[in-house]
């Protein structure tokens, strides 16, 4: 918890994070101590640092959010897991710890790109969430959505969603072609894959040149997700280690894709991908060995 | 009537028209012999049958249009109209052998051969009374125009019998003959040529050369687009004259400067042909008019320096604005301004992430990742200067080895470059400026990181306008200083830069409730820089916490104020109040300089009963150096001669700029409008008074067609001993025709009434019908 606190910039978004994390793995009762222990804290701040620290401002820092909504798993350790991968990977300034947030939580804006996850049939948005979701999504942010079924991506879910995405938008989803920048903002990917494999496309919907919504029915999150004592939490099938590599990396690319846009795309970087592209990797390739010795030169 | 005198027929019928009127008139005169028949006198017969005659007669000769032709005889002909060129270009040469003694020479040689109508001419022509007269005028002529001295040729000819014309000249014109002709023309243009038609005289001429050849070199034109677009290479060619160079090695400095500022520098070899056409390539920087000169050096013995420079005016528009974006990392304020660069199109955007950190790079295998390498060479030395704007966005240059390369940024931006620093973690003084070459063209001061101090704040960062920055285009968004406060209050910012303050040359804009500078910027030579020490600009974009028209609010401040802060990088002249229209063309020295100014509000409304200060001052680059990289520091207006005029209702005023030296020059203007001062500035050319000096060698070549195309003879340097060659005396040569036409003449008409009339009373008289 305290990491939650140290990543926030701002006293007043510190404490609706305290209001918002109910179900960490604390026993109530120190759960109870610190959320008291952190509350006087933050009024001490706010008495101090004056009323301009009143404002609710994202840090710098990016950070993961999730919509918070009833029958919503927390997925926190997958995207804590997510979030560790960036940083280790890319020069992302990426807070640590996920933060779940309600639709309709005006605080939604401090958090660019969502994730609303779920294997079952999600509750009914409100008229004033689906309002905030899409002043969210049409002015720059973006939300990546995720099918968790278990052994297959779940309909009730998969109903649910584009039920709800038809009150945000008029437009239905499409396909995100497999040439689209999202296989080349980072790694070069061939398709998406999660815990499982069988859908081989994302779905999205574009809001001016840019997906604001992509749609993964591949259970991202569950290949992701960790146990306490370490160790990933959930099979990978069917490739194995192998495809729970591609699943980070697409995890990566969604980030990139989210903070770079069609950056890739730029002439420069297709000219020297034209000229540098190997054949397209097999799917089935081993994850890669353990980090090089020698770093190589910083690149962007 | 005197001998010559004769009728001419205007009427040319072919002459089966003619059998055809001549039967048509038989067969009248022959009716009317039928019809007096009844008559018994013979005599009355006669008579009737003779004025029917008369009558036919007179019809037909009224037909043939008769035409008389007085000739009279002009006085004074078969003389030679000869026209001495005393133009100044004449007065070169040594003491004794100038062009114009030469022409003087040859003048007399033919006087002594033959009458002689006298005459000078260097813009126009100008009649003389005898050799003797000529010989007290002097060689001093401002222009030259063969054309101009030829058409008033052609009107002192109808009053007097000319019989041919010598030109004795150096070759030299200033005027459209010379504008018209290209160097390897083999004829008159079809303008000229019509010209010398109406004149009908052959046009002898006589070339005077140096006894000894001047050396000069002389920038005879400089040809340039009169539209070119910023950073966009134009070619220029500039053509030069060089005469008594041909045989001598050594080296001859070509520069063309733009604005005043030297832009391109080439040498040529002395040795080499007389004219030659060199093509160069520039980049002009920025918006508006520029002024472009091309001007060699003076070697030692050159006759004249006056030609060595020449001027060209160019207006110069934006097409594109290519923009280099360096981030050091993937953020959300990159995001943002990614996708408001990328919205805008008429910007090309060339970006360059780094993707990952030097921690991370042993977790990434390059071959499965699209990354490149940083091309630092590629950047800063291939193609930095064909960018508008370079963005360093929370960029710690110092891993990429771009530090090697500061020099080269540093002239991109003293050259007129743009370069703007949004700031971060990783930037300013935590990205290492400090104490490097970039720190000293930034519009704040950096101080060194102390202990833990790693140059970032976290927290709430309220902005404050400065009395600057209340009224300055990059963050004024609102109309008014009111306005402006207002909508600045709306706004926070995430954490700033620290180990920041004011000083130098900058102007800070906004600063947090503690005074620390967010926003300044800076003129840095031709060039500009900014800093803005946050990396939460982004928040405006996408503003939490707010109702609708708030968050709109919000966002439409954000593209204002990059657009604004790109505006102003870019030495926009749609931010200015004020713009000036200067000549187009090189006004000559002594002509009146006129110069259009237009004031417009904020608002795009003109601004009447404005009061302009303005003055004229020498076009100097600013001096490469910070102290005085500050327009305004140059020479304050306030504190120079300067002169007030007020703007009319459409916002205009036209400034007629006092006499001025030769040289390139620009006039300055400063007003206080919506509250701002405002400056703007513009170049211009003032010619010299003579364009004599604009080529100094002789040439034969106009000569040579004039003489051509009119029947005439050229010879050089003196006139032929045997006079001047005449045509064969005739009419046409000497005398004058009067055509009267005697068809028309009212007589005519009454003539022709009597005889109708009498022979009607006649037969009436006599019984006939």
């Amino acid at each position: 918890m305290w990491q939650i606190l140290a990543g926030q910039p701002h006293p007043r978004a510190a404490l609706k994070l305290l209001h918002s994390q109910p179900a960490l793995e604390f026993a109530p009762d120190r759960w109870m101590l610190r959320t008291a222990f952190c509350r006087v804290l933050t009024a001490m701040w706010l008495f101090v640092a004056g009323p301009a620290c009143a404002l609710d401002l994202p840090g710098s820092a990016v950070r993961l959010a999730w919509l918070k909504m009833p029958g919503v798993t927390d997925p926190t350790t997958s995207l804590t897991a997510w979030a560790q991968e960036i940083r280790l990977r890319t020069s992302i300034d990426i807070a640590g710890q996920p933060v779940g947030i309600r639709p309709e939580d005006p605080a939604l804006f401090n958090y660019p790109l969502l994730y609303w996850g779920g294997d079952k049939a999600p509750a009914h948005l409100s008229d004033q969430a689906v309002a905030a979701l899409r002043q969210h999504l049409s002015t720059g942010g973006m939300l990546f959505i995720d099918n968790t079924g278990r052994t297959e991506a779940s309909q009730a879910f998969d109903q649910g969603v584009r039920h709800e995405l038809a009150r945000l938008f008029p437009q239905p989803l499409q396909r995100v072609a497999p040439t689209h920048v999202l296989y080349r903002s980072f790694y070069r990917l061939d398709r998406p894959v999660g815990r499982r494999a069988d859908a081989h496309e994302l779905e999205g919907i574009r809001v001016g040149n840019q997906f604001a919504v992509l749609y993964g029915r591949n259970d991202l999150a569950g290949a992701l997700a960790r146990q306490a004592v370490g160790g990933y939490a959930l099979a990978v099938i069917p490739g194995g280690e192998t495809q729970r590599e591609q699943a980070f990396r697409l995890g990566v690319n969604l980030v990139m894709y989210a903070l770079c846009l069609d950056y890739k795309d730029d002439h420069t970087h297709v000219m020297h991908l034209l000229r540098t592209r190997r054949g397209a990797k097999a799917l089935a390739a081993p994850a890669p060995p353990p980090p090089p010795i020698l770093a190589p030169p910083p690149e962007p | 009537m005197s001998q010559g005198d004769h009728l001419e027929w205007g009427l040319h019928w072919a002459w089966p028209v003619w059998l055809l009127v001549g039967a048509l008139a038989l067969t009248v005169l022959a009716l009317a012999a039928w019809n007096t028949r009844k008559l018994a006198s013979k005599p009355r017969r006669a008579l009737l049958f003779l004025l029917r005659t008369l009558t036919v007669g007179s019809v037909l000769a009224v037909l043939a249009q008769p035409t008389w032709v007085s000739r009279s005889l002009r006085p004074g002909g078969q003389r030679v109209a000869v026209l001495l060129d005393r133009s100044a270009s004449m007065a070169h040469g040594p003491e004794g052998k100038t062009r114009w003694d030469q022409a003087l020479a040859a003048a007399a040689r033919i006087e002594r051969k033959q009458p002689v109508a006298w005459y000078t001419m260097a813009q126009r022509l100008e009649p003389a009374r005898s050799l003797a007269d000529v010989k007290t005028r002097k060689p001093d002529g401002p222009s030259t125009d063969f054309l101009a001295a030829l058409n008033d040729l052609g009107d002192a000819r109808r009053s007097g019998g000319l019989s041919a014309a010598v030109l004795v000249s150096d070759g030299l014109d200033n005027g459209p003959l010379q504008a018209r002709t290209a160097n390897d023309a083999q004829t008159l243009d079809a303008e000229s040529a019509e010209t010398l038609d109406r004149l009908r005289l052959a046009i002898h001429t006589v070339a005077i050369s140096d006894a000894k050849p001047a050396r000069d070199v002389a920038v005879t034109a400089l040809r340039a687009s009169a539209f070119g677009f910023t950073r966009t290479y134009m070619p220029v060619t500039v053509d030069l004259e060089l005469s008594g160079y041909a045989t001598v090695d050594g080296e001859l400095k070509l520069v063309l400067k733009d604005n005043g500022r030297i832009a391109v520098e080439k040498t040529l070899p002395l040795r080499g042909p007389a004219q030659r056409a060199i093509e160069l390539e520039f980049q002009p920087l920025h918006v508006g008019p520029h002024l472009l000169e091309a001007a060699v050096a003076p070697l030692p013995d050159e006759a004249t320096v006056v030609n060595n420079q020449t001027w060209a005016s160019l207006q110069v528009v934006r097409d594109r604005t290519r923009v280099l974006h360096l981030a050091g990392h993937p953020s959300w304020d990159t995001r943002f301004l990614r996708a408001h660069l990328r919205g805008d199109p008429a910007v090309d955007l060339v970006s360059f992430y780094i993707m990952i950190g030097q921690g991370a790079a042993g977790y990434v295998s390059g071959e499965d990742t699209t990354l490149i390498p940083f091309p630092t060479r590629e950047i800063f030395e291939d193609s930095l200067s064909s960018f508008d704007l370079v963005i360093f966005q929370d960029f710690p240059f110092g891993p990429f080895q771009v530090e090697r390369y500061l020099p080269e940024l540093h002239k991109y931006v003293t050259g007129g470059g743009a370069f703007l620093v949004l700031g971060g973690r990783q930037s300013l003084s935590g990205g290492g400026y400090y104490g490097t070459a970039l720190a000293e063209w930034l519009p704040i001061k950096l101080e060194p990181l102390a202990g833990a101090d790693v140059g970032w704040q976290d927290g709430v960062v309220t902005p404050m306008l400065t009395p600057a920055g209340a009224l300055h285009p990059v963050s004024l968004l609102a109309a008014d200083a009111d306005g402006n406060n207002k909508a600045w209050n709306r706004h926070a910012f995430s954490g700033r830069n620290t180990s920041v303050r004011a000083g130098g040359d900058g102007n800070v804009l906004v600063t947090d409730t503690a005074g620390h500078p967010l926003l300044a910027v800076a003129d840095i030579g031709d060039g500009r820089s900014a800093v803005l020490a946050t990396d939460s600009l982004w928040q405006w974009a996408f503003p939490p916490n707010a109702a609708t028209d708030a968050r709109d609010l919000s966002r439409d401040d954000y593209h204002r104020l990059l657009d604004q802060l790109t505006a102003w990088l870019l030495h926009d002249p749609d931010l200015n109040a004020l713009r000036l229209e200067p000549p187009t063309e090189p006004v000559a020295a002594g002509e009146p300089v006129r110069v259009r100014v237009t004031a417009r509000s904020a608002s795009g409304q003109p601004v009447s009963g404005l009061t302009l200060r303005w003055r004229v001052a020498p076009l100097e680059p600013q001096p490469d150096k910070m102290e005085a990289a500050k327009p305004d520091a140059v020479k304050p207006l306030a504190e120079s001669k300067a002169w007030q005029e007020p703007t009319d209702e459409r916002g205009e005023v036209v400034l007629a700029l006092p006499d001025m030296a030769s040289g390139p020059h620009q006039v300055q203007v400063e007003a206080v409008v919506d509250g701002r001062n405002q400056q703007a500035s513009a170049p211009f050319a003032v010619a010299p008074a003579t364009r004599e000096a604009s080529r100094l060698q002789p040439s034969d070549q106009l000569l040579r067609l004039l003489a051509k195309s009119s029947g005439g003879l050229l010879w050089h340097d003196d006139a032929p001993a045997s006079g001047i060659p005449l045509p064969r005396q005739s009419d046409a040569d000497t005398a004058d025709l009067e055509h009267t036409d005697l068809w028309t003449r009212p007589e005519v008409m009454i003539w022709l009434t009597l005889l109708l009339g009498l022979e009607w009373a006649l037969r009436r008289r006599w019984g006939l019908a």
